[in-house]
Order: C-alpha cells, then sequence, then structure tokens
C-alpha cells in the first residue's frame, strides 16, 4: 500500500516560486493499475518522481506499507528504489552502447534475476536480444526499457508517458503489453498520461489539475488497449 | 552565428598546452641561435658548445612535436565535443540554407585559443630568459652570453601554429558536417554502433567493456597524462646531477601541467559523456560507489600502463640524449633511478585516486532530475 499523505512541491524561489503539488492526498491498493491523468504542466510527472522516490517532497509524507521513504537519507533511498521500483519513461533512455541483452540485465542483475530472458521472450524481443537500441524501432525501444523494468521485479512500476513517442498502433501494443504483464505479475503499476482514453483501461484514476487532485475514479471494468480510443 | 570568443575561450586545455610548448621552444631555440652566434670558443669547451647546441635543438624539437601532437589530439577532441553538444544548433543552420562551409568557416575562431597561449608562452619565455642565462653563463666555461630578441621566433611560434590550428579546426568542421541534418538535429551525429559479439557476462562488466569501446580517444588521453606525469617527474628527479636545478623544474611543471590538464578533461568528458548512464543507474538503484567505479574506473589500467611507458620513456631519452650529446663532455654515468621511480609512483598514484575520489563526488552530485530532463 503507498500513501501519499499532503504532498507539496515548489520549484524555484523568490517571486519565480512556483506550487507544482498542493497537498497532494493519495493511496494506492497493492497490484492495481493507477493512472494518473492531466494536462502539461498539471504537476502529474513531479507527483511520479516524488512517489517513486525520485525527488523529495517540500513537505508531506510518502508511506510504503507504512515506511515514510520522504525521511530517506540518499543511500536508503537508493535501497529503496532498487528493491522496490522500475521505471518506463517516454524517452526510453536506453544505455546505446550496450544490446538489448544487456540493457535488461540492468535490471536483472540487481534483483538477482537469472531468468531475464524470460522477459525479453514475454515482451517479443527474443529475436532481437543481441541488437543494439539503434538499431530497433521506437515501440521495440519502449518494449527493452519495459522488460528492464520488470526484470528487477519490482513491487510498483511507475511509466511516465510510457506511449508518448509513439504512433497509435505502437503505443495500443506497448499499453497491451504492459497490462498483460501487470496482470500476470501482481505488479502495482503507477502511470502517468495526458491521454484521457487510457484511464479506461486503469482499475484507479487519478485527475489533476494545477497540482491538485481534482477527483479520484475507481473503474469496475477496464478496458483492454484494443478497446480504447485514442 | 553560434559560435563566438567565449566558446574558444573553452579550448583552455589547448592554450595551456601551446604555452608549454611556445614557452619551452622560445627559450631553447632563442638560447640555441644567440649559442650559434658565438665567437672564440675555446678548443676546450667545444665539445661542451657542440653538445650544448644539439641538446637545445634536440629538447625544442622533442618537447614542441610532442606538445605540438598533443594540441592537435586535444583539438580535435574538444571539436568533435563541441559539435556533439552543439549539434542542434549546427543542424538548424544547416536545415535552413547555411552550406557546410558557411558554417564551418566560423570555427577559425578556435585558433584564438592557440594564438593566446602561444603568445603568452613566448612571452614567459622572453620574461624568465635573463635567469636562464645567468645560470647558464655561471660555469665560466663558454663565452658570456646576453638574450637576443629573434624575429623569426614569433613567426614560426605564434603566427604559423595559429594559422595551422584554424586552418585544421575548419576543415575538421566541414568533415564533421558532412553528418545528415536529422542526425545533427537528433544530437546523434557519431556513426551507427558497430554491431559486435557481446560476450556473456553481467551487465556492470558489459558496461565497462562499452564504456571503454565508446570512446577510445578518451583511453589515449588518460594514459597519455599518466605518461607525460611519470616521463617529466622522473626525468626532472633524476637529472639533479645532469643538469640544473631550473632545467629540471621546467621539466617537472611541464609533466605536471600536461599531465592535470589531460586528466581533468578527459575525466569531466567521461562523467559528461556518461551522465545519463549514470543517471539511469543511479535510477534503478545502482550506489553511487558502482556507478563511479565502473565508469571512472574502466580507465585505471590505461593510466598504469602510460605510467610505465612513461618510466620506459624517460630512462631511454635520457641515456639517448647523454650517449649522443654528451659523449665527449665528462659527466657522472647515468643510471636507472629507482628512487625517482618510487616517489613518482606513489605521487601518481595519490593524485589518481584523489583526483577520482573529487569526480566520484561530482558523479554523487549530478541531479536526476537534470538529467533526465536534457
Amino acid at each position: 500500500m503507498i500513501a501519499a499523505k499532503e504532498i507539496c512541491k515548489y520549484y524555484g524561489s523568490g517571486a519565480n516560486r512556483q506550487e507544482v503539488l498542493k497537498s497532494v492526498e493519495l493511496n494506492v491498493s497493492d497490484g492495481k493499475f493507477v493512472v494518473i491523468l492531466g494536462a502539461s504542466g498539471s504537476g502529474k510527472s513531479t507527483l511520479l518522481n516524488v512517489l517513486s522516490g525520485l525527488e523529495r517532497a517540500d513537505s508531506g509524507s510518502v508511506l510504503y506499507d507504512g515506511t515514510d521513504i520522504s525521511r530517506f537519507s540518499d543511500s536508503e533511498l537508493t535501497r529503496f528504489r532498487k528493491a522496490q521500483v522500475g521505471f518506463i519513461f517516454q524517452q526510453y533512455y536506453l544505455l546505446p552502447h550496450l544490446s538489448v541483452e544487456k540493457n535488461v540485465r540492468m535490471g536483472a542483475d540487481l534483483a538477482g534475476n537469472k531468468n531475464y530472458a524470460e522477459v525479453i521472450e514475454a515482451v517479443g524481443l527474443a529475436e532481437k536480444c543481441k541488437k543494439y537500441p539503434s538499431e530497433l524501432s521506437g515501440g521495440e525501444q519502449q518494449r527493452v526499457a519495459i522488460a528492464r523494468a520488470l526484470a528487477k521485479k519490482p513491487k510498483v512500476l511507475f511509466c511516465d508517458e510510457p506511449t508518448g513517442a509513439l504512433d497509435e498502433a505502437t503505443g495500443r501494443q506497448i499499453l497491451d503489453c504492459i497490462s498483460k504483464l501487470q496482470r500476470s505479475s501482481g505488479v502495482t503499476v503507477i502511470m502517468v498520461t495526458h491521454n484521457q482514453n487510457i484511464a479506461d483501461m486503469a482499475d484507479t484514476v487519478v485527475r489533476l489539475n494545477s497540482g491538485t487532485v481534482l477527483e479520484v475514479q475507481h473503474n469496475n471494468e477496464q478496458k483492454s488497449a484494443y478497446e480504447i480510443g485514442w | 552565428m553560434v559560435i563566438g570568443i567565449k566558446d574558444a575561450l573553452k579550448f583552455i586545455g589547448i592554450s595551456i598546452v601551446v604555452c608549454c610548448a611556445a614557452f619551452v621552444c622560445t627559450l631553447f631555440l632563442s638560447y640555441d641561435l644567440d649559442l650559434n652566434s658565438l665567437e672564440n670558443i675555446p678548443d676546450a669547451a667545444m665539445p661542451l658548445y657542440n653538445a650544448q647546441l644539439s641538446m637545445g635543438k634536440a629538447i625544442a624539437a622533442i618537447s614542441g612535436c610532442g606538445l605540438a601532437l598533443t594540441s592537435v589530439v586535444l583539438l580535435v577532441f574538444y571539436l568533435k565535443n563541441y559539435i556533439d553538444a552543439h549539434g542542434r544548433e549546427l543542424g538548424i543552420l544547416k536545415a535552413i540554407g547555411y552550406s557546410r562551409f558557411s558554417v564551418a568557416k566560423h570555427f577559425w575562431i578556435f585558433g584564438l585559443s592557440v594564438f593566446f597561449g602561444t603568445a603568452i608562452g613566448f612571452v614567459a619565455a622572453y620574461l624568465y630568459m635573463p635567469t636562464f642565462y645567468r645560470v647558464q653563463n655561471a660555469d665560466g666555461i663558454l663565452p658570456e652570453m646576453a638574450v637576443h630578441f629573434h624575429f623569426e621566433l614569433p613567426i614560426y611560434l605564434i603566427v604559423l601554429p595559429t594559422l595551422a590550428f584554424a586552418g585544421l579546426a575548419v576543415l575538421y568542421a566541414i568533415w564533421k558536417l558532412k553528418a545528415p541534418v536529422l542526425n545533427l538535429l537528433r544530437g546523434n551525429c557519431t556513426k551507427a554502433i558497430k554491431a559486435h559479439k557481446e560476450k556473456d557476462e553481467s551487465f556492470l562488466k558489459g558496461l565497462r567493456s562499452a564504456t571503454l569501446k565508446s570512446k577510445k580517444l578518451l583511453i589515449f588521453l588518460i594514459a597519455f597524462s599518466a605518461f607525460c606525469f611519470s616521463s617529466m617527474v622522473q626525468m626532472s628527479l633524476s637529472m639533479s646531477d645532469l643538469a640544473s636545478e631550473t632545467f629540471a623544474w621546467i621539466i617537472l611543471m611541464i609533466g605536471l601541467i600536461l599531465a592535470f590538464m589531460t586528466l581533468l578533461m578527459s575525466l569531466s568528458s567521461v562523467v559528461k559523456g556518461n551522465a545519463k548512464t549514470i543517471a539511469m543507474m543511479r535510477i534503478f538503484g545502482y550506489e553511487d560507489s558502482v556507478c563511479s567505479d565502473r565508469i571512472l574506473g574502466a580507465y585505471r589500467p590505461f593510466s598504469y600502463i602510460g605510467f610505465v611507458v612513461g618510466t620506459i620513456y624517460q630512462f631511454a631519452l635520457l641515456k639517448l640524449m647523454l650517449g649522443v650529446f654528451f659523449a665527449d663532455v665528462e659527466i657522472p654515468a647515468y643510471t636507472f633511478d629507482w628512487k625517482a621511480l618510487i616517489i613518482a609512483a606513489i605521487a601518481f598514484v595519490a593524485l589518481y585516486e584523489f583526483i577520482l575520489f573529487l569526480y566520484a563526488k561530482r558523479i554523487k552530485k549530478l541531479s536526476l532530475r537534470s538529467v533526465m530532463e536534457e
């Protein structure tokens, strides 16, 4: 269970000080697919960074099963990220000089996961595991990023606009891939997007506007990636 | 235009190296020219006179050529980094219709870094020359010499190198700007990564070898900095019986400046070039010590190789110079100086590890957010 309590975050100082998150409250149950929805500049990526321990909130706390990670030191946060979370970014951020296999092992080796090949197969890239990122399409690169994140067996997977740089068809494939792997592994997924339609795939939808949670909506029925509009 | 004097100032590493080159060459070539003009040399002093003449030329040639080559390597390295970092601006210029040459011609400005460096080195050599001549005159074997200004020296040591480096910068830019506009705009004007057979090894081992393979020039520069440190420090320590203290100090200072410059520049480039990799590793939960060890530590063996080569080089060079130029002069026999080796080795390891420690701290301070937003 993840609980965010009265999270406030500011950027800049003096006259340029801007409140990006305004006393955000949020609860995420284990194994759920949560979508944080908001327009550009609504603070959704900042909230994702704070929840995942990449950034510190200026006030408030983030609790993982009752443990407050906002009080962690830098090295404790590193250990926390190592043990608990995985990341998928819009720009993939694969290491260009390493093959698909080595990129996936970046996550797998941290968790001592010897069966990383299964994850590569699960994202449909078994044939391309010796290829380099520059030899892959955008969709394939994002699937490598998914495999890399899942190979470290995280408890929570944070996705920051994972389909933002992809065309519609490839975006659907990626969402389908994440959704299937989420169901099979039971990992909690927290995804940030500005695409309203992706919300229909989630268990929980958090609508964010100007750093404030407007609404938390629970879906009884989740649509597949191929049923949603784009 | 995107390139200005401010950019040329960033090439201060080249200015420092060419400053050293101009200083040594001005000092020894001027001394050589003044020595040449001496008349009425006593017969007994002829062997020393001939040896000094040859040694002046040899030192100017060896250090001048060595430092000039280093400057060329540094210029290419800096230019490559500059074009990679400013690919987007250069790509936009190409996209809106500027020709390759019309963009590249502005790179002449990087020749200014050579102008400033050589000019400072030249002036510094002339300021130091009276002291240098006084020391050389002190033994009284050769007739007294006075400092003269030689008009050909600023042409050979300031004007020509400046023009050569400005031309080289323009030519290199023309060649690099051959990259397609889209590649420049995407910040990717380097060649596609060549496929090669990867060993079945862990991520961290793979990362270490990939880091080394991705920037081979850095291997050379780091080995070169160790080479400079090792050869110059040992040479200055072991030549106390053979040359003046002043000369030993010049060698020591040049060695230290070169070693520092190349090492700092290389390690800065390693950290800058791998900032995204380090950021991703930290996001995934790799500890800072692991990140710095895998990225920076990969170059350690090459620095030690550079040190060993420098040791052999300085011994062979001194042996050769004494055998050839001072064959007819009575000087103490030269043997390998183990004490100098031990002092240089301890100083090098301490210095190298200290600089690595500072860069490891810099890695720790890298802001994940700013790196990912770049």
